[in-house]
């Protein structure tokens, strides 16, 4: 028996070597072939039409791509980079051991938007190397980690992010506003409405994501109107505006009265916005007596679609 | 019969008026838009229009900037281009100031303006830039520099030429400091690249225009490492180079202009280790561009520069040339090579003293500086300039200027030039007077609209090489004059990637004609501002102009005084998109605005989740619109957009 098999290994030698030089000519091939088209990609001068095309091949190459695709993530060339993003989001979940481990990698622009494609991959292993990432040192990963943790639409990313609404980084702090109100966790509503309190952009996003929640964000929307501060109240009224609920017209008339031209404008606004007969027969009413043109464009400006 | 007439009018009228406070009644989407815009009184005049537009969308001024980095920073970033950056309504002040400051400087003093915002470490700093006082030009602290012996022995000719009144009268010291200047700038010169390897030179010498131009390919590892290698070009003494050659040039054109010329025609030539040395009667003289420092007494010369023993740039490395001419009217022609105030890894410097000139240079010409320092200055008369690609004050790791003081003068170029600059460089094109018409394009094609438009990357426009470097400052100022100025894509006080553009008009009723990323616009994490003090003027654009910011960026527009016209289609007129802050700004006069598109006036809207502004203000004046505005009112646009036209101050921040 042993006599056999002494006799054979040469052979089995000879074919796992053949196989692997097989297996190499192949990866070398598709290397050159993911080359060749990013190449191509990355010329301006094509219709975008074709640069989906090139996209669909490189899927179609599988998950033999990958390696190849992975170091153009950090390209000069943003198209080239775009299209390496979206056929790795394509290729799927074989993908994603490779970008997590990118996104782990020395290279911060590789691992910036090796974190932002792990973001369209739905896979089990994404959440927890995205958890990971949130508490990187680079800010810059972080908020890509908080924005691709939105995309996911996880709920157990939920508590990560609410502390990551008290980042340093406003970046980071914008990302993970945005996110939670992907996710839409009615326990994300206090640290939301605490981002009306920050920068523009930041309270900015923070509406828009209390709005997503919607009705379960009323109450501290509502508790938003009475800060006194006119940035916040109107960046409330903007979320309140995005929940068409009874509810909370009652909470918005009285700014009608406000002082502030822009708080009154805000809050006509909203109440458009909103749309139920009560707030528009008090939009109505108020009209008459109103006398800033600025109140009075929003109430007429057309809403958009 | 009266009777009833009166009654029907009165009838009519009270008709009229149901009619309208119905449809004012029924508001609501879409209708009665001509009521949408109530008379707009502020009831303070002086209630500040910036403040009004900023509370109308929940803002307030210190929500405006970018102070975080978005992208990795790298050596190049300037500390303009962050301040601007972080605190956009330092713009225009900024630009007017520069404007002006320029328009007061002579060229010596633009130049020091120009290096100390794009190097913190100002040329005198390096205490090796200062004149020693007894007229040499060796620089203070450093060792004497000893002339070459050919060098002295020309001087000591020259010198007994001038006593012999061979050669204008007192003309004599003017060469000594023209050697001296030259020997001084090019032994700063080297020192600025002693921390280079030879291969390394050769290798920046090699991929140079590669970077410059979008058509050639370059894999990105060349690039990053062509990056790197520049870095360690030592920019301080590049600069302090240029500035001991330019000082020279100037020194020895006050003298030379002074000299008595007693006889016109005469000529002399020296061979020198640093070039030639030639004297120039005042004839019509031709000249072939061998010599480093060539005087000119006048007459109508031609310089042609395109012969072919001219071509090979092979040993130009750390050429110092410093030519004056006197006066005439001159023809300069080198399409071939890097010619007239093209310091193309060396340093050139040309005056012009007068007359209608004619300028014809090919790529990196008058007023280029490529890894070096590049001056075109010309003092007066009705002149042409005609460049290709890096030309008429350009800079990339150094400093471009051309200057032109008096007369009615034309500038054309292909692309990158008239006041561009990209990373770690500056350039500037500084005219005084006159009604000049400034046009770029016609060269390179811009990919996007199938090709029918060109680049141009000019007329005040700071430029990065995206994403690892970024840009410097491109400068366009112009002092007097009915101007015109055209361009297509990328012009006209704008800017991409950690850069800086500015166009400053500062009087004249002028026109200016573009396309796309114009008249006041930042792409991409950069700075671009367009600023008009005087005059009735026209701006004509198509998109993504007129005050925009796009992609994190800040463009502004602002035009302070008089009847303007603005025309554009769409994103213009004070927008923002993909997080970018856009703002408009006019201060008086009756003005027409049409912007009919998408985001105009005051348009903004969500990208990444996160607004984009866009600021319109008109500060005065009875003005009419096509778009969205409308006289005396208050408007918001889509998200954070908002338009004010009011009675008012605008007030910008120092």
């Amino acid at each position: 028996m042993g006599r056999v098999i002494r006799g054979k290994s040469p052979i089995i030698l000879l074919i796992s070597c053949l196989f692997g030089l097989f297996t190499i000519a192949v990866a070398d091939e598709v290397s050159k072939r993911v080359e060749a088209l990013l190449k191509e990609a990355g010329n301006a001068w094509i219709p975008e039409e074709k640069r989906v095309e090139i996209q669909k091949q490189i899927v179609g190459l599988g998950e033999k791509a990958v390696p190849s695709l992975i170091p153009h993530l950090g390209a000069m060339n943003i198209l080239e980079v775009n299209v390496s993003m979206g056929a790795l989001a394509g290729i799927g979940s074989p993908a994603a051991p490779y970008l997590i481990a990118a996104m782990r990698g020395d290279d911060p622009e590789v691992a910036y938007r090796a974190a932002l494609t792990l973001g369209d991959i739905h896979d089990a292993r994404v959440v927890p190397a995205l958890l990971e990432g949130l508490k990187s040192s680079d800010w810059h990963l972080r908020t890509a980690c908080a924005k691709s943790l939105g995309t996911q639409k996880n709920v157990e990313a939920t508590i990560p992010l609410i502390a990551a609404t008290a980042d340093p980084e406003d970046a980071v702090r914008r990302a993970a506003a945005i996110a939670l109100g992907h996710i839409g966790d009615p326990a994300a509503v206090d640290a939301l409405a605490a981002l009306l309190y920050d920068t523009y952009v930041v309270r900015y996003s923070a509406a828009i994501a209390l709005a997503s929640i919607g009705r379960p964000a009323l109450p501290a929307l509502e508790k938003s109107l009475q800060s006194g501060n006119p940035e916040v109240v109107i960046a409330a009224l903007q979320a309140i505006g995005g929940i068409p609920c009874e509810e909370s017209v009652h909470a918005v008339i009285p700014l009608l009265a406000s002082g502030d031209w822009a708080v009154r404008g805000a809050a006509a606004l909203a109440l458009r916005r909103i749309g139920t007969p009560e707030a528009n027969d008090t939009v109505a009413k108020i009209e008459r007596r109103e006398k800033h043109p600025f109140v009075l464009f929003e109430i007429y400006k057309p809403l958009p679609k | 019969m009266m009777r009833n007439f009166r009654w029907g009018i009165i009838l009519l009228l009270a008709l009229a008026a149901i009619g309208c406070a119905r449809i004012r009644r029924v508001g609501g989407e879409g209708s009665a838009l001509r009521l949408l815009y109530a008379p707009f009184e502020l009831g303070d005049s002086h209630e500040d229009l910036l403040d009004v537009a900023l509370h109308a969308i929940g803002m307030k001024r210190d929500d405006l900037g970018y102070r975080k980095d978005f992208a990795q920073r790298d050596p190049f970033r300037l500390k303009i281009v962050d301040d601007l950056l972080a605190h956009p309504l330092k713009t225009v002040p900024y630009l007017k100031s520069a404007g002006e400051k320029l328009v007061g400087s002579n060229t010596i003093g633009a130049y020091d303006f120009i290096v100390s915002q794009i190097y913190e470490n100002p040329v005198g700093a390096t205490g090796r830039s200062s004149l020693r006082p007894d007229g040499g030009t060796a620089p203070a602290g450093a060792a004497p520099l000893h002339l070459a012996t050919e060098e002295a022995e020309a001087l000591s000719e020259i010198e007994k030429l001038d006593a012999d009144g061979a050669i204008p009268t007192g003309s004599g010291k003017a060469f000594a400091i023209l050697v001296n200047g030259r020997r001084a700038a090019a032994a700063e010169f080297v020192a600025a690249f002693e921390k280079l390897t030879p291969q390394e030179i050769a290798f920046l010498r090699e991929k140079a225009l590669a970077v410059v131009s979008e058509d050639e390919d370059m894999p990105d590892k060349e690039f990053q490492r062509f990056v790197a290698v520049a870095g360690k070009v030592d920019r301080a003494k590049l600069m302090a180079a240029g500035r001991i050659a330019l000082d020279a040039d100037e020194r020895a054109f006050e003298i030379l202009r002074k000299a008595e010329v007693k006889k016109k025609r005469f000529h002399y030539k020296w061979e020198t280790p640093g070039g030639a040395i030639e004297i120039s009667g005042a004839t019509d003289d031709t000249h072939k561009g061998d010599a480093s420092i060539l005087v000119d007494f006048g007459g109508n010369d031609r310089y042609l520069y395109d012969a072919a023993q001219n071509k090979n740039e092979g040993d130009s490395f750390g050429r110092v040339s410093l030519t004056i001419d006197l006066g005439g009217d001159d023809i300069y022609v080198g399409r071939n090579r890097p010619s007239f105030g093209a310091g193309y890894f060396g340093i050139d410097i040309l005056l012009d003293a007068g007359g209608n000139d004619t300028y014809i240079g090919g790529d990196y010409s008058l007023g280029a500086g490529f890894f070096g320092v590049g001056v075109l200055e010309d003092m007066g008369g009705n002149d042409s300039f005609k460049g290709r690609i890096f030309t008429e004050g350009a800079g990339f790791i150094g400093v471009g200027m051309l200057i032109a003081h008096e007369g009615n003068d034309r500038y054309e170029a292909g692309e990158n030039a008239q006041g561009y600059g990209l990373t770690g460089g500056a350039g500037l094109l500084l005219d005084y007077k006159g009604a000049d018409s400034y046009f770029t394009g016609a060269m390179l094609r811009d990919h996007r609209e199938e090709g029918k438009y060109y680049q141009s990357f000019a007329q005040g426009f700071g430029m990065g090489l995206r994403p690892i470097a970024s840009g410097g400052i491109g400068l366009l100022v112009d002092g007097e004059g009915n101007d015109t100025y055209e361009a297509d894509y990328f012009g006209q006080g704008s800017s991409y990637w950690y850069a800086l553009g500015g166009l400053i008009d500062l009087k004249g009723n002028d026109r200016y004609i573009a396309r796309r990323y114009c008249q006041g616009a930042g792409v991409h994490l950069s700075v671009g501002g367009l600023v008009d003090l005087e005059g009735d003027d026209n701006y004509v654009a198509w998109g993504v102009a007129q005050g925009v910011g796009h992609d994190l960026a800040v463009g502004v527009l602002y035009d302070a005084v008089g009847n303007d016209t603005y025309t554009a289609e769409w994103l213009s007129q004070g927008a923002g998109s993909a997080n970018g802050i856009g703002i408009f700004a006019d201060g008086s006069g009756d003005d027409k605005y049409i912007a009919p598109g998408d985001r105009t006036q005051g348009g903004g809207e969500i990208a990444r989740e996160f607004p984009s502004v866009g600021i319109f203000i008109d500060a005065g004046g009875n003005d009419s619109y096509a778009g969205p505005g409308r006289n005396d009112s208050i408007w918001t646009g889509r998200e954070a957009g908002v338009g004010v036209d009011g009675k008012g101050k605008i007030r910008w921040e120092e």
